[in-house]
């Protein structure tokens, strides 16, 4: 037996909910260990309570065969316990050197600060993943990836042991991801343990020696990755076999164009951006982060409007300035970062979805509470949105059935086109299919859809046909029935040399 | 550990019956605590200085209450949307010795009530335009209009009180010293008001966005609400209570000098905190400000009654503030978890 860490019957509950029941694992020094489950399952709490972030409320942890305690962050951190949270906590107008070194700022004498240490620090934990990024720039105008492996360094120039990454490639392009994989390998090589948290099946069987399965807070299964597979795994973590998503034939050339863009121009993120969508086709968009496929989208949406381009819906120019005239016209966009642009967390699930379909239901400014109400349960119902009620905070409810809420929101505003950016990220499994189902419906029904997104599995599943960009222009276009990853890739990544992350600027 | 008697309570409401729960969550609601802090407050007062229940009293402080009152109504709104408004204060005293001054020079009470709130509205205006088009963060703006609303009242004055603007017993002075069936007219106003307020933000679509600006401003653009011409009306909104809160005092003394309201936007806000706005935004009903407004004067005219020093009072509230908002953070539980 060679386990770093034992978790021995660890229990947590909340008021009203138990997130994790009696979890007993080993993890084995040396070794990348996933963990899946469902969102809701229990991984978030877990890696939380490993990290000592959160208190168990039964069961011990021991780190070599010892017991511990970790009150917080800090004593985890002494144990050679480090994380990288999923949501970034940088302080964006500090420096890379000064982000990295935060919380241990070295002192000279007893008060000053020592830069010079500082960025010796920093420099060491960017050498040791092989990463080149100037010291002296601004965190903020770092991209989402090179501030990701800014969040590793922070970890990494602790020492750690263990190293918890949570969904650390969710907001990074194959690419960049390719290059996360990379670093990895060199922490493993230099013997860091580490607890790999993702959705994604291919990254997992990709890096990870061992993996463990969590489902509703219980400990479903551990093993070795070798002796599995994708379709086992996912298979325990639902509890149910998922039929395969498939792919989306040709859309039919006989329906109208809906949206008919030309030209559409926003320096420096998009420039002469040509497209159209017709009714009933979900076109995906495909391309590294960075590349200018949500800032299109948000161009569209007026948010903020192109520079240069123009519109068409239906046929007819229309000018589109803000977000208001975007709707109006028909255009719902589902954005990218739900809790930052598509909810008001503290607000009830029905405000929420009702929120940008208000004037629709009311009269001389007044809400028609009946209307809303069926509205919201309608959709409720429509969606399967897992919520004790329609009065509940949508921030308590899991990612997925947030994603519903936000879907529910643009699909109550019966739009004529419907934009979905990045509608899986940090959505379980079984959300991920009721979602895909439900744009394949909507297509159906003769919506024009556009889908942005990052997983590649997904673009190709989800697509009539796909569009790929790459440094603020349209590089390629491929029908859904012939496009591999492959072929997505070579378009979006032409020009790299390797270098990953520095072609994602 | 000491979760578990929670669960069980947790248990228990979901399993109670709708009426229950209805019950339950009346019990739960910030506005019952703050009804019953204001319930101890009376039964104590009442023990300790029986004055206090006297008819007089009791009208006195209704009126008093209500000039903080009205202007409470619209600090709230900018509070909602997650901004804050400094020159409620100053914009009171200008309005104040605007319209008086207007009357003054023999034009007829509502052009002189119109005038002085207009001056109002522009004043809140400017700092909704500062606030949107120029991005300034609410404090810089409504901070300069505290400072410029304040020196244009002492130009308009020049420093002298404006007094017998109107011929005594003239229709304008009821507007602050009269009363309708025993109630103070300025109580009736600022109950009115409230009702009124209280529709606007729970039953409408302006109020509905108001909350959705204050909990994601980003979210509620991109749902498509003009973000920016809401936050101007709102800006506009409270310059005018603050505008009408002067007014009425303007009435109610029959004189008017340029410091009225001086200090009044710390008070303004305190009963908002008290009545569980939330300074962060998207937080706050009517009823809550409604209450804190009460407890405030209730404060005030206790600690005189039960014979206080007079220069204390601050420190009493600037302790139920805390104790307001520490009760609050208690109910929300964000203590609950270490």
């Amino acid at each position: 037996m060679s386990a770093l860490l034992t978790i021995d019957a660890v229990s947590r509950t909340f008021p009203g909910v138990k997130a994790l029941e009696n979890v007993s694992f080993d993890i084995e020094a040396g070794r990348v260990h996933a963990i899946v489950g469902e969102n809701g399952a229990g991984k978030s709490t877990l890696m939380q309570i490993i990290a000592g972030v959160q208190q168990p409320n039964g069961g011990r942890l021991l780190l070599d065969g010892q017991e511990i305690h970790l009150s917080g962050t800090r004593e985890a951190r002494k144990k050679g316990i480090g994380i990288v949270f999923q949501e970034l906590n940088l302080a964006p107008n500090m420096t890379v050197a000064e982000n990295i070194c935060l919380g241990i700022e070295p002192p000279r004498g007893k008060v000053f600060l020592d830069r010079e240490r500082q960025r010796s620090l920093a420099r060491d934990a960017l050498g040791r993943m092989s990463v080149d990024i100037d010291l002296d720039t601004r965190v903020g105008d770092l991209s989402i990836a090179q501030q990701q492996l800014i969040e590793i360094c922070k970890a990494l120039i602790h020492d750690p042991r263990l190293l918890i990454l949570d969904e650390p490639t969710s907001s990074l392009s194959e690419a960049e991801t390719a290059f996360l994989f990379k670093v990895m390998a060199d922490l493993k090589a230099a013997g860091v343990t580490m607890l790999y948290i993702s959705h994604r099946m291919p990254e997992i069987f990709s890096v990870c020696d061992a993996i463990t399965i969590l489902r509703d807070g219980h400990h479903v299964r551990t093993m070795a990755l070798a002796d599995t597979s994708p379709e086992e795994v996912v298979r325990l973590m639902v509890g149910r076999d998922l039929s395969n998503v498939g792919r989306s034939p040709a859309a039919n050339p006989d329906q109208p164009v809906v949206l008919d863009v030309r030209g559409l121009t926003r320096e420096p993120h998009y420039r002469d951006m040509s497209f159209r969508v017709r009714a009933g086709e979900i076109v995906g968009f495909a391309g590294l982060v960075g590349a200018g496929r949500s800032e299109t989208m948000l161009g569209l949406f007026g948010s903020p409007p192109p520079e240069a381009g123009e519109i068409r819906i239906d046929g007819k120019v229309v000018t589109i300035d803000r977000a208001a005239t975007a709707i109006a016209h028909g255009i719902a966009l589902l954005p990218e970062d739900r809790k930052r642009q598509g909810l008001v967390l503290g607000l009830s699930v029905s405000n929420n979805l009702a929120l940008a379909a208000l004037g629709q239901n009311a009269r001389h400014g007044l809400i028609d509470f009946p209307a809303e109400r069926s509205l919201v349960g309608d959709y409720i119902a429509r969606l399967r949105i897992k919520t004790p009620n329609a009065a509940a905070k949508v921030g308590n409810l899991s990612g997925g059935n947030q994603q519903k809420v936000v879907l529910a929101k643009w699909l109550a505003t019966n739009p004529r086109v419907l934009i979905v950016d990045e509608p899986t990220r940090g959505v379980d499994v079984g959300s991920k299919a009721q979602i895909y189902a439900f744009l394949r419906e909507l297509a159906a029904g003769g919506l024009a859809i556009i889908v942005v997104s990052s997983d590649l599995p997904e673009v190709i599943a989800i697509s009539n046909r796909i569009l790929v960009m790459r440094d603020g222009r349209l590089v390629g276009e491929l029908a859904g029935a012939d496009a591999d990853e492959e072929k997505i890739m070579a378009l979006a990544a032409l020009d790299q040399t390797g270098g990953a992350v520095a072609a994602a600027r | 550990m000491n979760d578990v008697p929670t669960d069980a309570k947790v248990d228990l409401s979901a399993k109670g019956s709708v009426g229950g729960r209805f019950i339950r969550s009346i019990l739960r609601s910030r506005e019952t605590g703050i009804a019953l802090a204001i319930v101890i407050m009376v039964m104590v007062l009442a023990i300790l200085a029986p004055s206090f229940l006297s008819a007089d009293n009791v009208s006195n402080n209704a009126r008093n209450m209500s000039f903080v009152g009205l202007a409470v109504l619209g600090e709230a709104l900018v509070l909602i949307i997650g901004g804050i408004d400094l020159s409620v204060g100053s914009i009171w005293g200008v309005t104040a010795v605007a319209s008086a001054a207007l009357m003054g020079y023999g034009l007829p009470t509502p052009v002189a009530i119109a005038g002085g709130l207009s001056l109002a509205a522009l004043f809140g205006l400017f700092n909704g335009l500062c606030i949107t088009w120029l991005r300034m963060p609410p404090f810089v703006p409504t901070l300069a209009t505290m400072s410029i609303a304040r020196a244009t009242a002492l130009m308009i004055t020049r420093g002298r009180s404006i007094d017998e603007f109107r011929p005594i017993g003239d229709s304008f002075f009821e507007l602050g010293g009269g009363s309708i069936l025993g109630i103070p007219t300025p109580f009736l106003l600022f109950v009115v008001l409230s009702i009124i307020m209280w529709i606007v933000l729970d039953r409408t679509v302006f109020g509905r966005r108001l909350y959705a600006i204050g909990g994601n401003e980003t979210a509620a653009r991109l749902s498509g609400i003009e973000v920016d011409r809401m936050k101007i009306m709102v800006y506009v909104l409270s310059a005018l209570f603050a505008g009408l809160a002067g007014l009425v005092e303007v009435s109610y003394l029959s004189s008017a000098i340029a410091n009225q309201g001086t200090g009044k936007e710390l008070n303004v806000i305190a009963a908002a905190v008290i009545g569980g706005t939330n300074l962060m935004g998207g937080e706050g009903t009517i009823l809550g400000v409604f209450f804190g407004a009460i407890i405030l004067e209730i404060l005030r005219n206790g600690l005189v009654l039960i014979g206080t020093d007079a220069y204390s009072q601050g420190i009493f509230v600037g302790l139920v503030i805390i104790i307001a908002v520490f009760i609050d953070q208690l109910r929300k539980g964000v203590w609950r978890r270490k």
